[in-house]
C-alpha cells in the first residue's frame, strides 16, 4: 500500500514527496485529455496524479569495430538502464500513491546543452486506482504501467482484459561500413545491400525478442500496440537503437463477454 | 432549408434587434451545444499580464557549478498567469457572465519579460446575468469538454499554473559529462532537474487546492530550454482545476461504435500511387 | 474602376469553394455566381492628426524620480495612433465597397467564403487589404437592399442559419496603441536606461499591459459599434507588437461575423458520447 511520505524510496526527490502526500490527501492532477479522464473513470477507476521519472544519462559510444555488424552491448544496457530507471522512479510515485496502475505513459528523451553524450530520460503518466478495491498489480506486486491512452485502456477492459506493464526490448546496433571494393564493384547496379538488410533483421529481431521476454515474465497472454522506434541520438547514422516498447496484457478472470459494437457511417466530411 | 435562407434574407432587410451585442468566438457546433447545455455566449474577453524579469537573470553567473532555480524568473511565470486570469474574470464579470470557456493561452517567456495572453467566450445562463457574489470560472477546456464534465457533475473553477526555471551552468556540466564515466547515471544532475519538474507540479497543485479544486485535468506541460538561453531549463505547467458540483460522479455510459468509413485518400497526380 | 471582363449570366461561373463547401452551399439553394474581389492600398501620414493624444486613448505615465536629465524623460505616454487606425479603416472600407460593387454587378444577394488579407508593406509604409470570397444568389428570391456577406461557407453557413441566425456582414475592427516608454518601462523592457536600481524592479510592466488591454478593448468597441444590435459569431482577436522608434506599438485586430436571429430554435437534445473504434 502507500508508502509514509516520510520514507519514500532514497533516489526520488524530497519535492516528490510533498507532492505525493497532497495527492494522498485527495487531489488529483494528470494530463489526460477530459475525454480519456471520463472514460478512465467509466472503467472503474479513479485518476491519482501526475507521476514521473528521469534519469539523465551519459550515453557515450563505445569502441566498435569499423567493418562488422555487431550489438554494441554495453550501449544497449545503457540505453536499457536509464529507461528502466526512470520508469522505475515514475513507478515509485505510483506505488507511494497507493495506485493500481499507470495510463497514457510517454517515454521522451531531452537533448541539452551539456554535451553531446548526456541526454535525459523521461517518463511520465496518469497513476489510477481502481474504485472497486480490487487489486490489478500485476505478479511482480508492482502497478501495472501501459502507454494505452484513456480510450484504448477503457476499450481494453471492455473486452475483457487487463493491463499488467509496458514492456520493452532495446537493442543499439553498429552497421558495418561497406568496404572500398565493396562499394566500387556494385557502383551503378540496383542491388540488396546485404550488410544493411541483415544488420537491420538481426537487431530488430533482438529487440523484439527481449520486449517479448519481458512480456513472459509477467505472464502475459499477448502485448498490444507495440511499436519499433528506430532512433540515432547523438551517435551518427552507422549506430542506431531499436526499440520495441508495447503493453502487456492478459485475460481478466470472470470478465463478461466482450459487447458488439454498433456500424455507423459518419455523413460529416 | 431554402425556406429557412429565404426568412434568413428577409430579416436582413428589417431594422436590427435592440439590446447589446453579445460577441463570442465559439463555432456554430460550439453554440449549440452551450444552447443545449442552457447557457449562451455573453462576450468575448481577454486578459493580459506583463511581468518583467530582473535584468541579467539569464546570464551566467560565476562559479556556478550546480543547476540552481531562478526564482525571481519563476515567480514571473507564475505571477503573469495569475494577473491574467484575474483582468479576464474581471471582465467576464463586467459583461454578466457566470465563467469564461475555450480560453486559449499564450505564454510568451522574453529575455527581460514574461508575457501570458488569455482569450476566451463569457458565457452566462440563458436569458440570466449570473447571480452577484459568486466568483466567474476560468477554463482553458473547451465547449463541448466543458458539457461533458458537466454531464458528469463536474465543474471547473480555475486556470492554475505551477512553473519552475533553472539555469544549468553549461561550461561546468560540460566537463562533468566529460570527466563522467562512459554510460552511467549523473546522479546530480538528475537530481536537479527531476527536483525542477516536481517543483512545477506541486506548485500546479497547491494553487489548485488554494482554489478549492478536487482535481486538475488536461494539464499543459511545457519542458524545454529557453530560445534566447539555452542554459535556461524552463518546467512551466497549467491546466484547469475542477471540483465536483454533484453529490458524486454520474456515469456517461458510451457506446461504442465501429465506423465504417475509411479515411479520404489522396490521389497524388504526378505518380500512381495512392497515398493515405 | 474598369468592368470585370468576365459577365455571370452568360458562361462558365468561377468561385474559390472547395467541393465540400460548394456541395453545401447548392445543397442550401444557393447558386454560385462568380469569384469576386476589392483592393485598396493605403499609407498614412500623421500630419495635421495632432498631437499625441489630442484625440482618442492617451493616458500618462510620470517617472518617480526626484531628478531629470537631459536623457531622462519627465513621462511616458501611450497614445492611440488615431491617423493610422483611419488610415486602416479608409482602406479596408474600400476594398470592402468594391467588393459589393462587384457582387452587385452580377445581382447577387450575398457573397460567401470570405477571405480578408491584411498586409503591411515595408517602403513606402503603407498597408495592402485584399477581400475577396463567392457571389450567390438564392434562387426564386429577390436581392435584399445590401449583399450580405460572412467568412462562412458551405457546412458552416449551414449550420448557422439551421440554428436560427442570418449572416449580415463581415465585422473588423482594428485598434493601434503606439507607446512612449516611461524611463521605468524603458528599464523593464531593455535592461538598460538612464536609471539604475539598487533592486530591480520586478513586477508587471504597466505602461505595457495598460497599452495591451486597451488595443484589445479598442478593437472589440469599433467591432461593436458596427454591430447594431446583432452579434458577432466565430470571432478571431489577433494582437501583434510591432517595434517602432520610442516603444512597442500594440495592434490588435478583431474580425467576425455579424449576425442577426431570424428565428427561434429548440435547444439540441444532449448528444450521446460514443467510442469510436477506429486508429486516428
Amino acid at each position: 500500500m502507500a508508502a509514509e511520505p516520510g520514507r519514500l524510496p532514497a533516489d526520488l526527490p524530497a519535492d516528490a514527496g510533498r507532492r505525493l502526500a497532497e495527492l494522498e490527501r485527495g487531489l488529483f492532477t494528470s494530463d489526460l485529455s477530459v475525454n480519456e479522464f471520463l472514460l478512465v473513470k467509466e472503467a472503474g477507476f479513479h485518476p491519482l496524479g501526475f507521476v514521473m521519472g528521469s534519469s539523465i544519462y551519459h550515453i557515450g559510444l563505445q569502441a566498435r569495430r569499423w567493418g562488422r555488424s555487431q550489438e554494441l552491448t554495453k550501449l544497449t544496457s545503457a540505453m536499457y538502464e536509464a529507461r528502466e530507471l526512470a520508469m522505475n522512479r515514475m513507478e515509485e510515485e505510483a506505488d507511494a500513491l497507493g495506485a493500481d496502475g499507470v495510463v497514457g505513459v510517454r517515454l521522451d528523451v531531452n537533448y541539452y546543452e551539456f554535451g553531446s553524450d548526456a541526454a535525459e530520460f523521461i517518463a511520465m503518466g496518469t497513476a489510477i486506482r481502481a474504485e472497486d478495491g480490487r487489486s490489478y498489480r500485476n505478479v511482480a506486486g508492482k502497478p501495472f504501467t501501459s502507454d494505452l491512452s484513456g480510450q484504448a485502456f477503457w476499450t481494453l477492459l471492455r473486452v475483457g482484459h487487463v493491463p499488467l506493464g509496458l514492456v520493452m526490448g532495446t537493442c543499439v546496433y553498429h552497421i558495418a561500413h561497406r568496404g572500398l571494393s565493396q562499394s566500387l564493384s556494385q557502383l551503378g547496379r540496383n542491388v540488396e545491400l546485404p550488410n544493411y538488410t541483415q544488420a537491420l533483421y538481426d537487431a530488430r529481431e533482438l529487440a523484439m525478442t527481449r520486449m517479448q521476454d519481458e512480456a513472459n515474465r509477467l505472464e502475459a497472454s499477448g502485448v498490444v500496440e507495440v511499436k519499433l522506434v528506430e532512433k540515432s541520438h547523438t551517435w551518427g547514422s552507422h549506430t542506431i537503437e531499436f526499440l520495441a516498447l508495447g503493453t502487456a496484457v492478459a485475460a481478466a478472470p470472470g470478465a463478461p463477454p466482450p459487447p458488439t459494437p454498433q456500424s455507423v457511417i459518419s455523413l460529416d466530411l | 432549408m431554402s425556406e429557412d435562407l429565404r426568412a434568413a434574407l428577409a430579416a436582413l432587410g428589417a431594422p436590427p434587434p435592440a439590446g447589446r451585442a453579445a460577441t463570442s468566438d465559439l463555432s456554430v457546433d460550439e453554440s449549440l451545444l452551450l444552447h443545449g447545455a442552457g447557457f449562451e455566449p455573453a462576450d468575448l474577453v481577454s486578459g493580459v499580464s506583463i511581468q518583467s524579469i530582473p535584468f541579467g537573470s539569464f546570464g551566467a553567473v560565476v562559479g556556478q557549478r550546480e543547476p540552481v532555480e531562478l526564482a525571481a524568473a519563476t515567480e514571473a511565470v507564475t505571477g503573469a498567469f495569475r494577473a491574467s486570469a484575474e483582468r479576464l474574470r474581471a471582465e467576464c464579470a463586467a459583461a454578466g457572465g457566470a465563467g469564461v470557456v475555450g480560453v486559449d493561452v499564450e505564454l510568451g517567456i522574453g529575455r527581460l519579460a514574461v508575457q501570458v495572453s488569455l482569450c476566451g467566450t463569457a458565457v452566462r445562463p440563458l436569458g440570466a446575468r449570473r447571480p452577484g457574489g459568486v466568483r466567474p470560472f476560468v477554463t482553458d477546456l473547451s465547449v463541448q469538454d466543458y458539457v461533458l464534465l458537466a454531464r458528469a457533475g463536474f465543474e471547473p473553477v480555475d486556470l492554475v499554473s505551477g512553473a519552475s526555471l533553472v539555469a544549468a551552468p553549461l561550461r561546468s556540466l560540460r566537463q562533468l559529462v566529460a570527466q563522467a564515466g562512459q554510460n552511467v547515471e549523473l546522479d546530480n544532475l538528475t537530481r536537479a532537474l527531476q527536483d525542477a519538474r516536481e517543483r512545477a507540479m506541486e506548485r500546479l497543485q497547491r494553487s489548485a487546492l488554494g482554489a478549492g479544486a478536487t482535481g486538475v485535468v488536461d494539464v499543459s506541460i511545457l519542458d524545454a530550454p529557453l530560445g534566447h538561453a539555452r542554459h535556461v531549463l524552463a518546467f512551466v505547467c497549467y491546466g484547469t482545476a475542477l471540483r465536483l458540483a454533484a453529490e458524486r460522479p454520474r456515469r456517461l455510459e458510451p457506446e461504442l461504435v465501429l465506423p465504417l468509413d475509411d479515411p479520404a485518400r489522396a490521389f497524388e497526380a504526378r505518380s500512381l500511387r495512392t497515398a493515405r | 474602376m474598369t468592368e470585370p471582363s468576365r459577365t455571370a449570366r452568360t458562361g462558365a461561373w468561377s468561385s474559390a469553394l472547395s467541393t465540400n463547401d460548394f456541395a453545401a452551399t447548392r445543397a442550401m439553394g444557393l447558386q454560385p455566381l462568380a469569384f469576386v474581389q476589392g483592393c485598396s492600398v493605403v499609407s498614412w501620414g500623421f500630419l495635421g492628426a495632432g498631437a499625441p493624444g489630442a484625440r482618442g486613448y492617451y493616458e500618462q505615465f510620470p517617472c518617480p524620480h526626484g531628478f531629470v536629465s537631459a536623457d531622462h524623460r519627465l513621462y511616458g505616454y501611450n497614445y492611440e495612433q488615431t491617423w493610422l487606425e483611419e488610415a486602416w479603416f479608409g482602406g479596408l472600407r474600400a476594398a470592402y465597397d468594391r467588393l459589393l460593387d462587384e457582387a452587385r454587378r452580377y445581382e447577387a444577394h450575398g457573397v460567401i467564403g470570405v477571405s480578408a488579407r491584411v498586409e503591411r508593406l515595408a517602403a513606402p509604409p503603407a498597408v495592402e487589404f485584399s477581400l475577396s470570397g463567392t457571389a450567390v444568389a438564392l434562387e426564386g428570391s429577390a436581392a435584399p437592399g445590401a449583399p450580405f456577406t460572412t467568412f462562412l461557407a458551405g457546412q458552416k453557413l449551414r449550420k448557422l442559419v439551421e440554428a436560427g441566425f442570418a449572416p449580415v456582414a463581415i465585422a473588423v475592427g482594428f485598434a493601434s496603441v503606439g507607446v512612449l516608454a516611461s524611463c521605468v518601462t524603458e528599464y523593464q523592457l531593455r535592461g538598460v536606461g538612464t536609471v539604475t536600481y539598487g533592486a530591480a524592479p520586478v513586477g508587471e510592466i504597466d505602461q505595457l499591459v495598460r497599452a495591451h488591454t486597451q488595443a484589445r478593448a479598442l478593437a472589440r468597441e469599433r467591432v461593436r459599434d458596427q454591430l447594431g444590435g446583432d452579434v458577432l459569431h466565430a470571432a478571431r482577436l489577433v494582437v501583434r507588437e510591432v517595434e517602432a522608434a520610442g516603444g512597442p506599438q500594440v495592434e490588435a485586430e478583431l474580425r467576425g461575423n455579424r449576425v442577426r436571429r431570424f428565428k427561434d430554435v429548440e435547444p439540441l437534445p444532449p448528444p450521446r458520447p460514443v467510442v469510436r473504434l477506429v486508429d486516428r
